[in-house]
């Protein structure tokens, strides 16, 4: 009888255990989340709107990723603002490990997969509009990354390998060029037509023929960009991009990504730490100009002195110096000496201001540089396309090209005024163009006011800034890097912690081959060529 | 030790004798002494203070003739609690004597809550008794298993009172961030939560199965040992009814062991400003300096200006004295066939931060009815409801008020500060600080009141057993218990809530964790002959877990201060699911012979929902033999037990659900594709572990000497390893890694004196573990397990667990440190120095009882040897020039190498920043020096190691017991008061400046690092039992 039982209830036990598995793998499967391996075009606009937000840092993980990125480097090395913050030292030219690993973590981590997920995928799917839209972005994307560190995985990205190689910077860009030809191409072919995303394309709603505008003029961006390192190539793809003519030309083809209180422009998160305010440099500049558009970039100091304004003209923004002590910084109190953001920038919760990709001002800024050079630029002078990108600018912010005295902007001779009362601007080029002077007094006049119209897109102001020389800076009070001189900007940033850990072999082989110098600070990167 | 024995003998029969005059007349008693619901043989009977002594016959029967006036009984037995009674003008006494779990009894609490006689066990087990939690009772109970069991390492968090803790039992295995946490049992049945909230007085014994050998028939998640808790169920008390009243006051002050400065004021380069966050100012010579504060009334009312003194308490002033008071009352109704017993506590606690309280109900009622003699119906249902008014936020958080309290300027008054916030003009409250909305600190006592996390948790435990004895040989169990947690979360941030709520945040959550095990199991018993006796018993289990959490927060309020998700600007829902199911059957049996030598082993077989289809079934066995030598073999009379053991096992374990394939998150009209790349064919883990040890007793059991080795071996885990971001993802899944953990656990057990007036007990526990790093994967060698300001967890081949590694010194070949052309030591750009290790070198708890007629006084010393802190808080204070050694060289007269860091030798760097040989002679001053070594962002791991070693009077507790005699005019069975003490004094603390316990968190990568930790606290008070 007790075998029977034993019997009984082992049998039980048996088939309770194994009839029971045939739903685990339906238990095990989240219902509150996808699988990548399962998406469908139904969901692809979704990764889309991921794939554009994320290199732009809309969106919550990207607002902590976005002050290591912009706010704690380009920010303050592209001269719109100085830190507050006792112990930030990437104002003394300290290139912070941890805060670059976040940096460029993020980019890789959140943005390239998506970029190349929405490329791959249209690709593979026959969507060839939105594949170069993609590519488009992709492009937008990667070289904001390249200008930061040079040599940086690209062509292999996403290859699931252990190791992950460095492309070099020229190749990198070269490779841009490429891209956008076929990108191009494609959307010469769609003229007129648009994307079944329709408004999940946060850019421009599917339209292709304002992605082509963006990609031409992004064309034109990369192309001056190399000027000093390949005229060659920097004439002929500048050229190019002028024959096709396709420009982003009025404020309404802006390349701009909405906020909304999801994706909230990054500004409005970190302004409420109180780590930065505006810079000397910005202010001797704009106050010299009495700009007018210095209301939409700053607020009011609490502490405003009103013993440096220009005559007859109340100008209550105030900037600090950049590379200021610790000891300075513990002894005053520069949240209130300096200019904040302006409110739109700094009304907490709100979706702020819209990100802006690229600007029509830009591309007179740029056809205005081409021009300097000689080139074919379809059309118009240096000063031609100097003045319309500072009216273009203006216009943006719904202004009508007058300085804060009621007279006409562009004309004005105005130069920058010294942000103290005491220490002299560190330049004197005025507004009004100097149609007299030398190509390199023009040159500084024409990325002065880029500079001015780029705010506070500093990623592309420290770009320019490297490249250019421009605008002319006040000495920071202090290094912490003997190797960076206060008279001058790190070049580029150094190589992150993480890559040393997880990719040894193909960040050292980068610094051996591709980077041309020591990994710091003062390497200059292959087109910072002047 | 025989020589001190022998003279302990002699003083116990010195003892006697002197005890023995008082002879009078002769009375005979007799009676029936029973327990666990049977007579008990063998006991003895003594009359208190005479030699005259009985022992109860095969039915539990005696009879003694005792003499003089007011003879008392003593009734002691082996396994059972003694029991003292006064005679008076009866002649029959019947006992009940109840088990004393205390001792080192011979039967213990095995896996799946089987009882099994210590001596056929073929791995080491460790029973920690109740009474010792009772009394010197902490909030979490699992603190009070520290330095009682061997190989056991117990840190605490710095969330305030009933705070979670982390229990590892012989060391570190997993790479899972908190992957090394043992299983909790309670009654047979793997509970989901821990057992923090459990009523110390509801607590029958708690029994510690440290490795994969004891824990294999939990299968996969005890690899890391399993503690198992076993409740009363009122059986052993006596028939009828009875009731036990207890109570438990406590004083919880702050341990704090920083040293500040208490010269220099709030400044930098020695000019005081009343906005910096440094103590780099001027020397405090109580001149007038102007005041702080951001309220226009308030500064009025001080007349603007205040004297610049040191404020050397103002730090301690934050923190208050905390209590404990817990009420406990029970009740046994016992007859023939049923025991029935509710027991009910409620614990109220504070905690050393204002507004850290909890108030926890915990009831309990159980049954255990044996019916038609057969059936035993065993049902539980524990209700425990915690209330905690604000759960603190800890670590380096915005939201922990510790972290502002620990960098107050030294001449901040406490007055200011308690004055935390004011109405301005416009109405709205506002905080009271040096530099509104600033992000380097804030008002402590406003985080205090004004960050607010409280928290309810509700949780049933419910169990329901039937065991049917079909025949005296087979029985079968059925089982099932539920562990269901609620928890309801709110988070209250004020607006101005520096940083984190400039304008007020909201956030409420409920979640609800359920832990569902069923058990079915056949057990035969038969002794075949009288030589040969078997065990043999199969079961089944089946696991469900689910975890559901549904919340909304947001912030910015339309209404200041009006705590609703509605009032919010852009309130966002967030939600979470998990489910899991897992199915085992498992067989194991023992063969025993001559009662002497045992053979057992298991086998077990789970299928896991959590596994790729392939390889969801895995089994694993253990095999044990032990072997009691002393009752094989004649050994010299000196040594009255010898029993040697082995045992093998491997346990499988498998993974958290969803961890298959690459998730897709959909949020807010996006889907991002998730940076971690799962192994769809992963494998489950595995721990495979060897055990051996003996246990040898001298003198009648009054000399025990218990040794275990032991390794352990988990391979095949599941991590997520650091690949090139550039890759596709951040992290792949992988199966691999072999973390080996040996060590060695020693018990030692001494009663020199044990007399029914008079023993002392002695019991130490020793224990050393080392682990090492075998592998990784043939690819990986180093996994970064996390990574802070200061530090970075990183694991790495060939090495040790739980190296973190921070900046460092740059050294020349000779190990000489690089100095600058300013006198300031070179820093390593990256966390690339080994700075420091927590694993102990080894552990050992000392605990001595002393009992003296019906006084005894226990005190347990806790000691660890070596092992590591690093501690961010300090790099801050030091950076902030808030700690005594910063006051040293204010003027610029310090050298690196001479006067500070006196212990290295520093060179000078030429400007190629190569070391030239020349010795350091650049003078620098504190604060330059500081400010490079500490500060929040790129502190100097190396500057800021501290030794963790310590050895703490952690329990003492001196209790009387109130003789029956005494008690008979009263309504009491028993009553006994207690005078308990936690945590009272470091014997030494090499740590110095905190207490290397408090840690910030109970995973892997938080563990020997203090950031900003609370302080530990001593606690005292009083505690009464009465029995009715």
């Amino acid at each position: 009888m007790n075998r029977t039982i034993i019997c009984i209830a082992a049998l039980s036990v048996l088939f309770l255990a194994n009839s029971c598995t045939d739903d685990f793998t339906e238990l095990n499967t989240d219902p509150k989340n996808l699988t990548v391996d399962n998406l469908t075009q139904s969901e692809y606009s979704a990764v889309v709107k991921a794939a554009q937000y994320t290199p732009a840092f809309l969106g919550d993980p990207a607002r902590g990723a976005f002050q290591l990125t912009q706010s704690l480097f380009s920010d303050i090395y592209g001269g719109y603002f100085a830190t507050t913050a006792p112990n930030f030292n990437s104002d003394k030219f300290i290139l912070v490990g941890g805060w670059l690993n976040g940096a460029f973590n993020y980019f890789y981590a959140n943005a390239a997969p998506q970029i190349k997920f929405a490329e791959d995928f249209a690709a593979d799917n026959g969507f060839d509009l939105e594949n170069a839209m993609m590519k488009v972005w992709r492009v937008w994307s990667y070289h904001r990354v390249t200008d930061y560190w040079g040599p940086i995985p690209y062509s292999e990205f996403g290859n699931g390998e252990l190791s992950v190689p460095y492309d070099a910077q020229d190749a990198i860009y070269r490779d841009f060029f490429t891209t956008l030809d076929e990108a191009i191409s494609v959307l010469q072919s769609n003229a007129g037509a648009t994307s079944f995303l329709g408004a999940n394309d946060l850019v421009y709603g599917g339209n292709a023929d304002q992605w082509l505008r963006f990609a031409n003029t992004l064309r034109l961006r990369l192309a001056i960009r190399v000027k000093y390192a390949d005229p060659t190539l920097s004439q002929t793809e500048a050229e190019k991009a002028a024959s096709l003519g396709e420009f982003i030309e009025t404020n309404a083809d802006n390349a701009i990504i909405e906020t909304n209180p999801d994706f909230r422009n990054p500004y409005n998160t970190i302004t409420q730490w109180g780590e930065f305010r505006i810079s000397a440099d910005m202010e001797s500049v704009l106050k010299g100009y009495e700009d007018p558009r210095m209301q939409f970039y700053a607020a009011p100091a609490a502490e405003a002195d009103p013993s440096d304004d220009p005559a007859g003209v109340e100008f209550p923004f105030e900037g600090m110096r950049n590379g200021q002590s610790q000891v300075a910084k513990q002894g005053n109190d520069f949240n209130a000496l300096a200019s904040d953001m302006a409110p739109a920038y700094t009304a907490a919760g709100a979706p702020g201001p819209n990100y802006v990709a690229m600007n029509a001002a830009e591309s007179y800024f740029l056809r205005a540089e081409g021009a300097l050079e000689g080139w074919n630029m379809g059309g118009g002078t240096a000063q031609d396309f100097y003045e319309q990108g500072i009216v273009t600018s203006h216009e943006e912010y719904g202004l009508d090209g007058n300085n804060l005295s009621g007279n006409p902007y562009v004309q004005s001779t105005n130069t920058p005024a010294s942000y103290n009362g005491s220490d002299p601007a560190p330049s004197q080029v005025p507004v009004a163009f100097n149609t007299g002077g030398d190509k390199e007094a023009q040159l500084e006049q024409i990325i002065t006011q880029k500079w001015i119209s780029l705010y506070p897109n500093s990623q592309e102001a420290w770009a320019e800034k490297r490249r250019t020389g421009y605008p002319a800076f006040y000495d920071r009070l202090n290094t912490d890097d003997p190797t960076i001189p206060v008279n001058t900007v790190p070049r580029r940033v150094t190589f992150v912690d993480g890559e040393f850990t997880t990719n040894a072999e193909a960040v050292n082989a980068a610094i051996d081959n591709q980077l041309g110098g020591p990994d710091n600070g003062t390497t200059r990167l292959w087109w910072d060529a002047k | 030790m025989r020589i001190p024995l022998t003279l302990f003998y002699r003083i116990f029969l010195v003892s006697l004798t002197l005890f023995g005059f008082q002879t009078l007349q002769a009375q005979t008693i007799s009676g029936t002494v029973t327990g666990d619901g049977d007579v008990l043989p063998g006991v003895n009977v003594l009359q208190q203070g005479t030699t005259i002594g009985t022992v109860t016959d095969v039915n539990g029967n005696y009879s003694i003739s005792v003499e003089g006036d007011n003879p008392v009984l003593v009734f002691t037995s082996v396994g059972y609690e003694s029991e003292t009674v006064t005679v008076g003008a009866r002649t029959t006494i019947d006992i009940t004597m109840m088990a004393d779990l205390t001792e080192l009894t011979e039967v213990v609490v095995t896996a799946l809550g089987i009882t099994k006689e210590k001596r056929t066990l073929t791995y080491s087990t460790q029973e920690v008794s109740s009474q010792g939690i009772e009394e010197a009772r902490p909030v979490n109970i699992t603190e009070a298993l520290s330095g009682k069991v061997a190989g056991i390492a117990i840190t605490t968090t710095g969330a305030g009172v009933g705070a979670p803790t982390k229990v590892v039992l012989r060391g570190n295995r997993s790479l899972q961030s908190n992957g090394s946490q043992p299983l909790y049992v309670i009654d047979g049945i793997p509970v989901g939560g821990d057992i923090s909230d459990l009523s110390p007085d509801d607590i029958a014994s708690i029994s510690v199965l440290k490795g994969g050998n004891a824990a294999a028939l939990y299968g996969s998640r005890a690899n890391n040992g399993a503690i198992i808790v076993t409740t009363k169920s009122g059986a052993g008390a006596p028939e009828g009814v009875t009731a036990t009243l207890g109570f438990n006051y406590q004083i919880n002050s702050p341990i704090l062991l920083a040293e500040y400065q208490n010269e220099f004021g709030q400044g930098s380069a020695g000019v005081y400003s009343p906005t910096a966050f440094t103590s780099w100012g001027p020397r405090m010579t109580g001149q007038i300096v102007d005041h702080w504060s951001n309220d226009p009334e308030y500064l009025a009312s001080i007349g603007g200006t205040y004297a610049l003194t040191p404020q050397p308490d103002n730090v301690r002033d934050f923190f208050q004295n905390g209590h404990t008071m817990a009420i406990s009352a029970g009740v046994n109704i016992n007859n023939e066939n049923s025991n029935t017993s509710i027991n009910y506590t409620n614990t109220d606690g504070s905690g050393i931060v204002p507004q850290n309280e909890l108030n926890r109900h915990y009831l309990n009622v159980r049954n255990t009815t044996t019916l038609f003699d057969k059936l035993t119906v065993d049902a539980k249902v524990s209700y425990i409801r915690s209330n905690f008014s604000d759960v603190l936020v800890s670590g380096e958080s915005f939201d922990n008020p510790a972290r502002y309290a620990y960098i107050l300027p030294r001449n901040l008054r406490t007055q200011d500060l308690e004055y935390f916030q004011f109405t301005n003009d416009a109405g709205q409250l506002r905080q009271h600080f040096y530099v509104p909305r600033s992000n380097e600190a804030g008002n402590p006592y406003w985080t205090a009141n004004n960050v607010q996390r409280p928290r309810v948790n509700e949780r049933v435990l419910g169990l329901l057993s039937l065991k049917y004895q079909i025949t005296d040989d087979l029985s079968i169990l059925a089982r099932s218990g539920i562990d269901r947690r609620n928890n309801y979360n709110e988070f209250l941030r004020y607006v101005d809530t520096y940083i984190t709520a400039d304008f007020g945040s909201y956030e409420k959550a409920f979640n609800s964790d359920i832990e569902w095990n069923s058990d079915l199991l056949v057990s035969y018993q038969k002794e075949l002959n009288e030589n040969i006796t078997i065990g043999l018993n199969a079961g089944a289990n089946l696991r469900v877990a689910r975890f559901e959490e549904v919340g909304g927060r947001g912030a910015n309020f339309n209404v200041e201060n009006l705590f609703s998700l509605g009032n919010t600007l852009q309130p966002r829902p967030f939600e979470a699911f998990a489910e899991r199911e897992q199915q085992s059957v498992y067989a194991f049996g023992e063969i025993g012979f001559y009662n002497a030598i045992f053979l057992s082993g298991s086998f077990r077989n789970d299928w896991s929902s959590t596994l790729p289809e392939e390889n969801r079934s895995y089994s694993y066995p253990s095999v044990g033999l032990t072997a009691v030598v002393s009752d094989l073999v004649d050994l010299p009379s000196a040594i009255s037990f010898f029993k040697i053991r082995g045992s093998w096992a491997e346990v499988g374990n498998d993974t958290a659900p969803y961890n298959l394939s690459r998730e897709a998150t959909v949020n807010a009209g996006t889907i991002s594709l998730s940076p971690v790349l799962p192994l769809a064919d992963l494998r489950p883990e595995r721990t495979r572990t060897i055990e051996a040890g003996f246990d040898l007793r001298f003198l009648e059991d009054n000399l025990r000497f218990d040794f275990t080795y032991y390794r352990s071996n988990t391979f095949d885990q599941l991590f997520a390893t650091n690949v090139p971001v550039a890759s596709g993802v951040r992290n792949v899944f992988l199966n691999g890694a072999d973390i080996q953990n040996q060590g060695i656990e020693i018990v030692l057990g001494i009663t020199p004196v044990s007399t029914p007036t008079f023993s002392w007990d002695l019991t130490a526990n020793f224990a050393r573990n080392v682990s090492e790093v075998v592998e990784i994967t043939d690819d990986v060698d180093v996994l970064i397990q996390g990574s802070g300001f200061l530090n970075e967890y990183q694991i790495r081949a060939g090495e040790p667990f739980g190296i973190q590694y921070s900046r460092g010194f740059e050294r020349d070949d000779n190990g000489n440190v690089l100095i600058d052309s300013q006198g300031l030591p070179i820093v390593t750009a990256g966390k690339t120095v080994p700075v420091a290790n927590f694993q102990p070198d080894w552990l050992m708890g000392i605990s001595n009882t002393f009992k003296y007629k019906n006084f005894s006084l226990r005190a347990l010393v806790d000691m660890r040897q070596g092992g590591q802190v690093t501690v961010f808080t300090e790099a801050i204070m030091a950076g902030s020039g808030l700690l005594d050694y910063t006051a040293q060289g204010r003027d610029g007269s310090l050298i690196f190498g001479e006067n500070i860091f006196a212990g290295e030798s520093a060179v000078l760097v030429n400007e190629n920043g190569e070391p030239t040989g020349t010795p350091n002679n650049i003078t620098m001053s504190a604060e330059d020096l500081w400010n490079r070594l500490g500060g929040r962002n790129t502190p100097v791991g190396e500057a800021f190691i501290r030794d963790a070693s310590n050895i703490r009077l952690r329990e003492l507790s001196f209790s009387y017991s109130v003789p029956e005699s005494a008690l008979s005019a009263l309504p009491f069975r028993s009553a006994r008061v207690s005078l308990v003490g936690r945590n009272l004094f470091f014997l030494r603390n090499a740590t110095e400046y905190f207490d290397p316990e408090a840690v910030q968190s109970v995973n892997n990568n938080a563990e020997g690092l203090n950031s900003f930790a609370l302080p530990t606290t001593r606690s005292f008070g009083v505690s009464v039992n009465l029995g009715f």
